[in-house]
Formats: C-alpha cells, structure tokens, sequence
C-alpha cells in the first residue's frame, strides 16, 4: 500500500538524470572565445571572454583584466572578480579599458576594488554593463564614458572605504549614458574624510536617461554632502531623471536629487528622506518629494 | 499514516525540478540551435533556432546576408557580428531579410553595415527584434512590418551615410521603421546622420491601426541642408497610437521636431522633450509631457 508513493518519489528523483543536458543560458560557455582563468589579464582578441571559476588578486594598482581591443564581452557566469585582499588602501581598477567602443560586462561579481569597472576616454562608448553584482569596491563601483552606452540591472552593494580617496559614487556616468533599474544601497565616505557620499553621478552630458533606479543608505562624512543622483550639467545638458526611487535617512547637507542646470528634467521619481529633495533640476512633474 | 509524508517528499521533488537550475532559456547556450549559421550569405528554409557561434562578415553589395524562406523562425545571433561595413557605403544589402513571413525572431545579433540592418517586410505578423545592437547600417536599421510584432530593448547607434540613397529617394534616415501594429518599447536611438539635404528620424512608424511607442530613449539625430529632424513620427491619419514615456532629445535645429503625428488620433503622455524647434507637432496630449526648448 505504501509502494506506490514511494516509487513515485523515487521517479521523481531519478528524473534528472534523464533529461537532456540542457544549460542555462547565462552560465553556458558555448559562445565562449576563451577563458579567463587568472589575474592580472589583459584581452587582446575580440569576442566573449568567460570565467569559469571565481578569481582573485591582491594587486594594489594597475587592474585585474584590461580590455585592450574593441568589441569584447566579459561573461563572468556570475563568478567573482576579487580584489579584497589588497585591502582599503588599494588603487587597482576590476576591469578596465580605455578609448575602447563596444566592451559588454555581464554577470560579473565584482569585489574589492578601487573601482569596479572604468571605461574612459573621449573615443570610449556603445559599452553595456549589465546584471552584475558590485560589492565593496572602495571609491566607484563602476565609472563609464560614452554616448550610447547603457549600465542596467546591475546590484551594487557597499561601495567606499578608500583610504587613497575619500569620497565615494556607485555609478559615475559621462557623455550620454542610460542608467536603468540599478539597484545602489550602500555609498559610504571614507570616515574622517569629510567628503561626499553619490549614489549616481553624471557629468558631461549632452543628453542620456537615469530611469528606474533604486537607491539608498547613502552615508556622507562629516562636512561633506549626500547626493542621491547629482546631475553635473550646465546649460544644453539635457538629462532625463525619471522614475527613480531615492531614500536616505534625513541627515545635514543632502539631496535626493541635484542638478546644476534645469535641462536636466525630473520627472516621476520618488525621494524621501533627505534635507532638500530637489535642488535645481527642472520638475517635469509627478514627483513625489517627502522629507 | 506513512503517506501523507511521502506525498510530501515526492511534491518537494516536484518543486524542486521546476526550481532546478538545468532549465534551458538558450541564450547564449547553443541547446536549443536547430542549426548555425555558419557563412555569408545564408538561406534559412527551416523553422527553428538558427545561431551564430562566431562573427560573420560580408562585402556583397546587393542581396540578403541572411534571408528567411519560411515561417516560424528564430535568428539569434549569440551577439555574434553580422557585418557589411566591407560594401562601404553604396552598399544595398539587407543584413537579415525576409518578405511575407510570420513569427520571425532576431536577438542578441550585432549588425553593421547594412542599407537595412533588420528588414522583415511584406504581409507578416507577429515578427519580434529583441536585445540587438544595430551600428553604422547606412539607411534603415530596423524595418519590421506585421501585426502584433515587437521591437524591443535594440540599441540603435550611428545610422546613416548611403551613397545610394542619396541618388534614388533624396536621402532619409530611418533608424526604426514599423509599420503594421508594432510596439516598439524601450529601445535607444542615438545618432543618425542624414546626407545632402537628407531628414533624420529616430523612430518611424506607417500606416499604424494601433500601438505604443514606448520607454525609448532618442537623441543625436543630425539632418543635413533642407532635411528636418523628427525624433519619433507616425504617419498615418487613422492611427490610435500611443507615445508615452520616451525620452527624447534635440539639437534644437530649424525645423526640428520631438514628436510628430499625421493623424489626430495619437496620444502622447508621459515624454520628456527638449531641444527641438516643435516639441509635440499634431499628438494629442494626454498630459504629463514635459517640453522645453
């Protein structure tokens, strides 16, 4: 009488070992040009470069993989790029390139580092960062110029520390680059440096979105400021901040969202919390400001 | 007394396998591949998945990279390349193409170079562009026709520049094109250049009955002499479209428009516009837009 369940349970548990093996699409190497397998790297030849264990490295400066060609993804199956053994005082960038077009990082862990991930240079752009997790990078967890460039869905965590600097920003975007559905909680300033704590910064910008964000526990140091988004524009710099979600525990010298010009137009977000909520952006209307 | 606890196991069993992590979304993996593609130019008259596994190029100045004979099919390019950036700019080839086909699929596909990037045209439906990344094609990045179709999250960059098109239709600049009714949703569209006395337009959509022209971000689009920029339009007078939540910037050029309707039926809402001669030209406005100049 109680054969029949148990038997049941028993196909149940063999089932596995008969279906077909298929892979998740993320942690797939199929489409894989190489492997990353230790660090530092520096990747020299276009295509998809894929970690397949967690990585670390207690480099101090220089950084842990250098994209030296156009047209890179680093896939990192959702393994880590570490750098926490060179400690608060480190230099070192996660992953970086310069003057590159079209570099993808996608399910990266990234760790410890003075920045997470820069891309830079005025010829820098069409880059994605997307659906990687950012935890305990000790100034920028991710730092990117170029117009058409997109950061989006990315986790970060815990960002600053520094000992080297001593403010800290999440995000730090230049030149027209959307900035959508991240998820920052936990910017802090270096403790006795008296300096500012930035969910996401943009600087330089022509135009570009900063959608659909959600961020919080920003913590200044002393005489420094809190920004939730601080929109460094000047006139003709035609930023959108829409639909994001900005709270903070009220403290002195804070803003939810701060803009230099009023181009830059605010519309939809929700921000509480902070001791002005909205400095000088232009209110395109539906936002809800509460102290 | 014993059963109860062993349909339990055998329901954690069951929930378990739908939560086990071998569950295939065939993304990047090459599972669910009916076959690849594996040269330039390619024929698919098969349904099923049809993958890249490594970049594609071609100089053909004229035909299809990749034309589609058949329904149900799904291109999906790994974001492998497909580039003709070798044909220059006289090119008049379509990178994938198909005419008069249903439920076709193109994602994750990284295509240069192209007179047409995307060009599913004809009595289609249901055709879906999702999650590529279109660059420096010279006329059209993206063409789809068909009832219920979708393009999607696409990243659009640097269109414009054909020879040709100069010498035939006066030179316009079309980065998204939709005609049908076709949802065109969160896509970015930056930079188009139109040549001699060319027009600029982000996002084009023809003969719509009903759709939205939504979440899409578009900026950086250059006309040229007596060419106009329009960064979202929709030419048709009996459309019931709707525009809303696009974030749309100009250059504040002469003539310059953010949103256009021919029609009187469209509604716009939601869209922060700036830097254009005309915000919103013949929309209706169902409030919450934000133009300024």
């Amino acid at each position: 009488m109680y054969q029949r369940p148990c038997f049941f349970a028993l196909l149940m548990l063999s089932l596995p070992l008969f279906l077909p093996d298929v892979a998740h699409a993320a942690e797939s190497y199929d489409n894989c040009t190489g492997f990353i397998t230790s660090l530092p790297t520096t990747i020299s030849t276009q295509g998809t470069w894929c970690l397949k264990q967690d990585l670390n490295t207690a480099i101090t400066s220089g950084n842990a993989i250098t994209v030296a060609t156009n047209n890179v993804t680093i896939d990192c199956n959702n393994f880590k790029v570490g750098g926490l053994a060179a400690g608060a005082g480190t230099q070192a960038y996660g992953i970086f390139a310069s003057d590159k077009v079209n570099i993808t990082v996608r399910r990266c862990n990234i760790r410890g580092f003075f920045y997470g991930t820069a891309f830079g240079g005025a010829l820098s752009g069409g880059h994605v960062i997307e659906g990687n997790r950012y935890n305990g990078n000790t100034f920028v967890a991710v730092s990117i110029r170029g117009d058409g460039s997109v950061v989006r869905g990315n986790v970060l965590i815990d960002t600053g520390g520094s000992t080297a600097a001593p403010s800290a920003e999440a995000i730090q975007a230049f030149n027209s680059v959307d900035v959508l559905d991240n998820s920052i909680s936990g910017v802090a300033a270096t403790t006795g440096g008296g300096d500012n704590a930035i969910g996401i910064y943009v600087g330089t910008s022509p135009a570009g979105s900063i959608s659909g964000n959600r961020i919080h526990d920003l913590v200044k140091d002393g005489s420094g400021y809190t920004y939730g988004i601080y929109a460094d524009n000047i006139s003709g710099e035609r930023m959108t901040l829409r639909d994001n979600d900005i709270t903070a525990a009220a403290s002195g010298n804070s803003y939810g969202m701060y803009c230099v010009n009023t181009a830059a137009r605010a519309k939809n977000n929700v921000v509480g919390g902070f001791t002005t909520l909205m400095q000088g952006c232009g209110d395109a209307g539906g936002n809800d400001l509460v102290p | 007394m014993n059963r109860p606890n062993t349909r339990s196991l055998a329901l954690l069993l069951v929930a378990w396998l739908l939560g086990s992590p071998h569950v295939a979304r065939a993304a990047e993996s090459y599972d669910n591949c009916t076959g690849f593609i594996t040269s330039l130019p390619a024929v698919i008259s098969t349904p099923g998945t049809w993958c890249l596994k490594k970049d594609l190029a071609t100089a053909m100045s004229s035909g299809n990279a990749v034309e589609i004979q058949t329904d149900d099919v799904v291109i999906d390019c790994n974001n492998f390349k497909l580039g003709g950036l070798a044909a220059g700019l006289g090119t008049s080839t379509s990178g994938i193409y198909s005419n008069n086909r249903a439920r076709i699929t193109v994602r994750h596909c990284n295509i240069r170079g192209f007179f047409y990037g995307l060009l599913l045209t004809g009595n289609g439906s249901d055709q879906l562009a999702e999650d590529n990344r279109f660059d420096n094609n010279t006329y059209v990045a993206v063409a789809v026709s068909g009832d219920g179709s979708i393009v999607r999250r696409n990243r659009v960059f640097d269109t414009g520049g054909s020879t040709l098109q100069a010498n035939v239709y006066g030179i316009s600049v079309d980065t998204i094109w939709a005609a049908g009714s076709t949802d065109v949703i969160d896509n970015t569209v930056v930079a188009a250049k139109s040549g001699t006395d060319g027009s600029a337009f982000g996002i084009q959509t023809v003969s719509l009955d009903t759709a939205s022209v939504s979440g899409n971000r578009v900026r950086s689009l250059l006309a040229n002499g007596a060419g106009i920029v329009r960064a979202i339009s929709s030419f048709s007078t009996v459309s019931h479209l709707s525009m809303r939540d696009n974030d749309i910037t100009g250059d504040g050029s002469a003539g310059s428009i953010g949103l256009y309707c021919q029609g009187s039926g469209d509604r716009s809402k939601d869209n922060v516009i700036g830097g254009f001669s005309t915000g919103i030209s013949g929309c209706n406005d169902d409030n919450g837009n934000d133009v300024t100049p």
